[in-house]
């Protein structure tokens, strides 16, 4: 008896260790509905667009916790197509019992005047990631900037498949298989690393 | 001696008055839309969705370098069953206005908040409006709340100008030189309670 309960037990155990981390990939638009910064004397609109994924690393126990982020930024540059990433820990994850969701992110510095920044996207799932997000993202900077930009996060389940695959099979950290997964695919469609 | 303390009191009262510059009072009738509002019960998160309204009280300076806007009151009012409340909040620090040049322009309020020495939260809103030669008629625009142990809120927000209700408070204001500001609140509280609301408990 003692046997097949450690038996049990240890698969359990495999089990969890199995499922590990969880990814889910997102295609992101950003658009700048209210865009203003202060330049030579004047308040200048530069309202724009732009595009990139949304990569969420989440660990599923009893509630889901967003450990970090991966993100890709993609634009237009002198006719080509350039991408940059890079890894937070800012996002966090407000997830209530019946499946709505919140990713948030505030922060402001001491040192920069009226230095302001937030994130609310919101969401809903009764099971597995939601399959999108919409919110929004203000910066301000007192006399400087005033940055709105409406968020829109859709579900990409090939990448999110792809991704969470290759996170499976990784054995060093597993987001730097995904970020190998994504920017493989943004290579594929003639996007290249800004260095 | 008496009459020394009533021109000592008439002096400081005009040297506040000149030094404050010309004050304007605004007051407004705000519709707020709020289709995300997560809050922390203590043990869980919950959601809901609701709508609001408010009266709101802008206070300006018009200076030399234009107007500036040092003072927001919000006076909340809302039904909770057969009760009818309001609350009043005071904003003094965070806010400004700022003009873009091209006929547009925004209120910004940005308040963060900090009990030790990390940010727990922040409040942010950004309302626009156009601007002419008399306060704006109209401001819209987004609020976000952010305190990771509380509460997370995503709001639109409207405000229409009140003509009447902005006369009132600048009559009040006037006839109070030592709380200007806080006469013409009254105005808007004087407002919700004759709708037979009262203070929240």
């Amino acid at each position: 008896m003692k046997r097949v309960l450690l038996a049990v037990v240890t698969l359990l155990a495999l089990g969890l260790g199995v499922r590990g981390k969880e990814y889910a990939v997102y295609k992101a638009s950003y658009t700048q509905t209210y865009d203003y910064h202060f330049e030579g004397g004047d308040w200048d609109p530069q309202p724009d667009k732009y595009a990139g994924y949304f990569i969420g690393e989440a660990t599923v126990t009893k509630e889901t916790t967003l450990d970090r982020v991966l993100l890709f930024d993609c634009w237009k540059e002198y006719g080509g197509n350039v991408y940059e990433w890079w890894v937070t820990t800012w996002f966090r994850l407000v997830s209530t019992g019946d499946g709505q969701q919140a990713i948030v992110a505030h922060d402001s510095a001491k040192g920069e005047k009226g230095f302001v920044e937030a994130f609310v996207l919101t969401g809903a799932s009764i099971a597995g990631p939601p399959k999108g997000y919409t919110g929004v993202h203000f910066t301000l900077v007192a006399g400087l900037e005033v940055e709105r930009e409406e968020v829109k996060l859709r579900l990409d389940t090939k990448l999110t498949a792809a991704a969470q695959a290759a996170a499976d099979a990784a054995t060093g950290d597993p987001l730097t298989a995904v970020r190998q997964v994504v920017a493989d695919y943004l290579e594929s469609r003639g996007y290249e690393e800004d260095r | 001696m008496k009459r020394f303390l009533t021109l000592a009191a008439f002096l400081a009262t005009a040297a506040v008055a000149l030094g404050a510059g010309s004050n304007a009072y605004y007051a407004y009738r705000a519709s707020i839309k709020t289709p995300y509002d997560f809050s922390w019960s203590g043990s869980a998160w919950d959601h809901s969705a609701g709508t609001g309204a408010s009266l709101v009280l802008l206070g300006m300076t018009v200076g030399p370098k234009g107007p500036a806007l040092n003072r927001m009151a919000i006076v909340d009012f809302w039904t909770e069953g057969t009760h009818r409340y309001y609350s009043v909040d005071m904003i003094t620090s965070g806010l400004s206005f700022t003009n873009y040049g091209n006929g547009s322009g925004a209120l910004i309020l940005a308040q963060s908040w900090k009990p030790g020495k990390v940010v727990s939260g922040v409040d942010l809103a950004v309302l626009t409006c156009k601007i002419g030669d008399s306060a704006p008629k109209t401001l819209k625009g987004t609020s976000l709340t952010i305190d990771l142990g509380d509460e997370v809120t995503r709001s639109e927000v409207s405000l229409k100008l009140d003509s009447a209700l902005s006369a009132a408070a600048a009559a009040a204001a006037a006839g109070d030189p030592a709380d200007p500001f806080g006469a013409a609140t009254e105005v808007l509280v004087a407002a919700v309670e004759a709708l037979g609301y009262t203070p929240e408990p």
